[in-house]
């Protein structure tokens, strides 16, 4: 079957439901008139307009999901596409269209479900709360009259960029073997990421020893088994390998140092 | 629903101040608020996420303060307030040198020294930019730094501290829901909604702040957890002035996406160096990149030499669309209503450096199905994106022409005690926004707006709520259980007629004339028939989005009706312009104001509006002092 012929086939999206975080779960079928360049998002969009399941013949309630901001950059509509976790704003149905299969939406499972495919996504906030992932910096004072700054050195520029393309949609914590459901188990690569991020930052040096010691914690990085399956999903291809293995021998070296010194 | 009501109390100890919105201007509120000790509750997503297109491209770094006062006030038509410009630009390098300190990348030259680039609108190259995540990253370290704080009181009380007395509470997926006045006129609080239990709760406040940001959603579809219309709508519908709601924000370079959505390019590639052109000869059936250079006619270059594409928004705007309604430009094959297109180029630049300064936004257009950005030509049109109008807000000028700091005037709408900060109200940018200034003005309106609301709880004595709460919730509760059991009478649903006033506000050209004001003036009416029919389509009482999107519709309605009146005084009063001659454009700009009569049974009421400066009914009560203040804007704001 040649591509033009698939993208004219009417495609099927089956969305799991699920009324609220204790209702019982249901799938409904919908079909879409393929368009040219239709993502994800775009056939959400369509079935929230039109929420007619083809399979029952009869209208259901709207699907509830994470809207999205104009294409990639934000991460809240990262969801399920036939069981890989992906950014429904720039997930092509045409790429993910099976011969005569249809695509199929879950919300993501590891983090609290809170209608259809919508999640509570605030897991990522309190990580970052207890690793104290942030600079300290009071708030701006006085006026200065030019932004100087001293020099960056390249590579750590770029170190910090890369980490800073993070885009909070938590695909790491989805995919990875290590966390629960119930945000038990590990913290996640993404928090570690960011507090990777705030420790490559000039000023960060005093901030160190509280957020290493955070990170010792349980849940923290030695929960991390490093099946590095984060890498795979993560849209915004953060080196999360080197924000891990840094934490980790950063933490080895901060143990070992408090052992020397009792 | 009742059982789960809540109440913050514990206001005579502690002011509590309500922030609403999740960009940067709330944020910074925020911030400032509780360093400061003030108590906050911050309304909205995380903002840190949910934050659209990258559209800013960079922040000025207030090496030039008078460059950066003349490009604000230019491109903005002079409508802008100038001493809040020029407070503004005083603070740029104060601000961006913050915001380095809180983790924001800025970009680097080879040396190691700040990357500057020239945006739209700038008469130098000033703007500090970050890849192409300025703005992403630096609502996410305000974000950071606003858990810091968050982190650090609470470690201060080490949990035995009532949640009441918490120094920052956020209601994330909440919704503001009504702005509830007292007895006297003044803002003592806010219904708000749960949007998952879908429960109203009552806020008390000794003040509130606006920072949801340009209401845009009716131009283009949005997150769907935030609605920047409904607080806006909210607080008009509680009496405050719109100022200029007809003055929409263009965008010169859209990238149509299916039938309803719609791409925007920033102006960080026209930055980087992007051209607008077509080709010279009309019949030209070559593809773009098989086309010459000398064949090519540069459009904004050949009218606008000094600046070529890096003319300001507006301006690149209304030069394009004047083209191409003279029948130039290329139409997508295959459609049948489309727009006319015109060729957007950035292929003349080597790769490997926009890889790594526009990479993700040239990636994305390419995952998205169109044509490779680095190797050939996009086609885009020029279009609306949101509103240059917002909330009418005060501000006081000391005799050095800048904000009188701590003043409770800066930014307070005319009702006390309800301030808008940024692109929510109307100071920094007059009738266009520049994307130098988009983040900058965020950032600084929300830090005086905060000043200004903690001027205003400490003047103020203890503002008597009375009953005023209690009654705003059973109202809102009653509200919501009559929108959720209204029967369905139309084949129209909430999001599709939300598309179809898109659609409609969309269809609007620069000067709108009588004809296209008729047009929208009918679609408007049958939209807003169609939305008394319409049902919210979900019976289900947790999360019900329907519910939502249909009061959504209706306040977007309010601000469509509102910005359709004040275009059609506009345009009875100056009868139709000329296309394209710019300098006629901004002499014939001015502010409008307008207010909603809400008499609580219409959804639609009539309007009144009159000059700025000429007398605004106000309600008795208000504000005191309301009519000078009017007055002393008009000074500023009528050049």
């Amino acid at each position: 079957m040649t591509s033009k012929e698939s993208e004219r086939r009417p495609v099927v999206i089956e969305v799991r439901r699920q009324p609220g975080p204790r209702g019982a779960q249901s799938w409904d079928s919908f079909v879409l008139e393929p368009r040219e360049r239709m993502t994800v998002a775009d056939a959400l969009d369509a079935i929230t307009a039109e929420p007619y399941n083809a399979v029952d013949e009869q209208w259901v309630a709207p699907v509830v999901w994470a809207g999205r901001c104009s294409p990639a950059g934000c991460g809240p509509c990262t969801l399920l596409v036939n069981a890989v976790v992906r950014p429904a704003c720039t997930t092509m149905v045409a790429d993910v269209v099976k011969k005569g299969r249809p695509v199929r939406l879950e919300p993501l499972r590891k983090l609290p479900l809170v209608r259809d495919l919508l999640v509570d996504r605030s897991r990522l906030g309190r990580a970052i709360m207890a690793l104290g992932a942030w600079v300290d910096a009071p708030p701006p004072e006085g006026k200065d009259k030019e932004c100087s700054q001293p020099k960056i050195d390249n590579d750590i520029q770029r170190q910090r960029l890369s980490f800073a393309r993070c885009s909070h949609c938590l695909a790491c914590l989805e995919a990875c073997p290590q966390t629960a459901a119930e945000g038990r188990g590990f913290v996640g690569a993404a928090a570690i990421a960011l507090s990777h991020l705030a420790d490559l930052h000039p000023g960060a040096a005093h901030g160190n020893t509280a957020r290493l010691e955070a990170l010792m914690q349980p849940g923290g990085i030695a929960d991390c088994s490093h099946a590095l399956n984060c890498i795979e999903v993560c849209p915004e291809q953060l080196p999360l390998d080197d924000a891990l293995n840094s934490s980790a021998s950063k933490t080895t070296r901060a143990f070992w140092q408090g052992l020397m010194r009792r | 629903m009742g059982s789960k009501r809540k109440k913050a109390k514990g206001r005579s100890s502690n002011p509590r101040v309500l922030v609403v919105g999740g960009g940067a201007a709330a944020l910074m509120s925020a911030i400032e608020l509780t360093a400061a000790g003030v108590a906050v509750d911050l309304l909205g997503p995380v903002a840190a996420s949910l934050w659209p297109a990258e559209r800013a491209g960079g922040i000025d770094d207030g090496t030039d303060v008078d460059a950066l006062v003349d490009d604000a006030l230019q491109s903005g038509g002079h409508l802008a307030a100038r001493a809040a410009v020029r407070s503004m630009a005083g603070s740029a390098a104060a601000m961006a040198q913050w915001l380095e300190r809180i983790g924001v990348v800025f970009d680097r030259d080879a040396d190691g020294h700040h990357a500057r680039r020239r945006l739209e609108g700038m008469s130098s190259a000033r703007a500090l930019f970050c890849a192409d995540i300025t703005t992403a990253l630096t609502n996410r370290c305000l974000n950071t730094q606003l858990l810091r704080a968050q982190s650090a009181s609470a470690r201060r009380q080490d949990g035995t501290a009532q949640r009441s007395e918490a120094l920052l509470r956020r209601f994330e997926h909440h919704e503001l829901v009504a702005i509830v006045r007292n007895d006297a006129g003044r803002c003592v609080g806010c219904i708000v909604q749960d949007v998952w239990s879908m429960t109203m709760v009552a806020l008390e406040a000794a003040a509130v702040i606006l920072a949801t940001g340009g209401p845009e959603r009716s131009f283009s579809p949005s997150p769907s957890a935030v609605c920047c219309e409904s607080a806006v709508a909210v607080a008009a519908k509680a009496g405050a002035l719109l100022s200029s709601p007809d003055l929409w924000q263009p965008h010169p370079a859209i990238l149509p996406l299916g039938r309803f959505n719609q791409m925007l390019l920033s102006s960080a590639l026209r930055a980087e160096g992007a051209r607008y052109w077509l080709p010279k000869d009309h019949q030209d059936s070559r593809p773009p990149s098989a086309i010459p250079s000398a064949e090519r006619d540069h459009l904004l270059e050949a009218s606008h030499p000094e600046l070529g594409s890096l003319l300001s928004d507006r301006r690149a705007a209304r030069a394009i669309s004047a083209q191409l309604e003279r029948g130039r430009g290329r139409f997508k094959p295959k459609s049948k209503k489309a727009q006319p297109l015109v060729c957007f180029d950035i292929s003349h630049m080597p790769e490997r450096h926009l890889r790594s300064v526009v990479g993700r936004e040239l990636d994305s257009c390419m995952r998205l199905g169109f044509a490779n950005p680095y190797r050939e030509p996009l086609w885009v049109q020029p279009g609306w994106v949101g509103r240059a109008g917002g909330l009418w807000v005060d501000h006081e000028v000391d005799a050095s022409g800048q904000l009188t700091e701590s003043s409770p005037r800066n930014h307070s709408t005319n009702i006390a005690g309800l301030y808008a900060s940024s692109a929510a109200g109307q100071l920094y940018h007059g009738s266009n926004r520049l994307s130098s200034n988009q983040l900058l003005a965020a950032l600084f309106a929300g830090r005086t707006a905060a000043q200004s609301a903690m001027a205003y709880c400490q003047a103020a004595d203890e503002p008597n709520s009375g009953n005023a709460l209690k009654a705003a919730q059973r109202d809102a509760e009653k509200a919501y259980e009559q929108l959720c059991e209204r029967d369905e009478h139309t084949d129209d649903d909430a999001v599709s007629l939300q598309r179809r006033l898109r659609r409609a506000l969309r269809g609007c050209g620069f000067d709108p004339d009588t004809e296209q004001l008729d047009t929208l003036e009918h679609e408007l009416a049958q939209i807003a028939e169609s939305t008394k029919q319409a049902g919210s389509g979900d019976d289900s009482s947790w999360a019900n989005v329907g519910a939502l999107t249909l009061r959504q519709l209706e306040h977007m309605l309010v601000l469509a009706e509102l910005g359709f009146a004040s275009a059609q005084k506009r345009a009875d009063d100056d009868g139709p312009g000329e296309d394209d001659d710019d300098d006629q454009e901004l002499s014939r700009l001015r502010q409008l104001v307008c207010r909603y009569h809400a008499d609580g049974a219409e959804l639609l009421g009539p309007f009144s509006y009159e000059l700025l400066g000429q007398s605004i009914d106000i309600d008795p009560g208000a504000t005191v002092g309301s009519e000078a203040k009017s007055e002393d804007s008009q000074q500023e704001q009528n050049r």
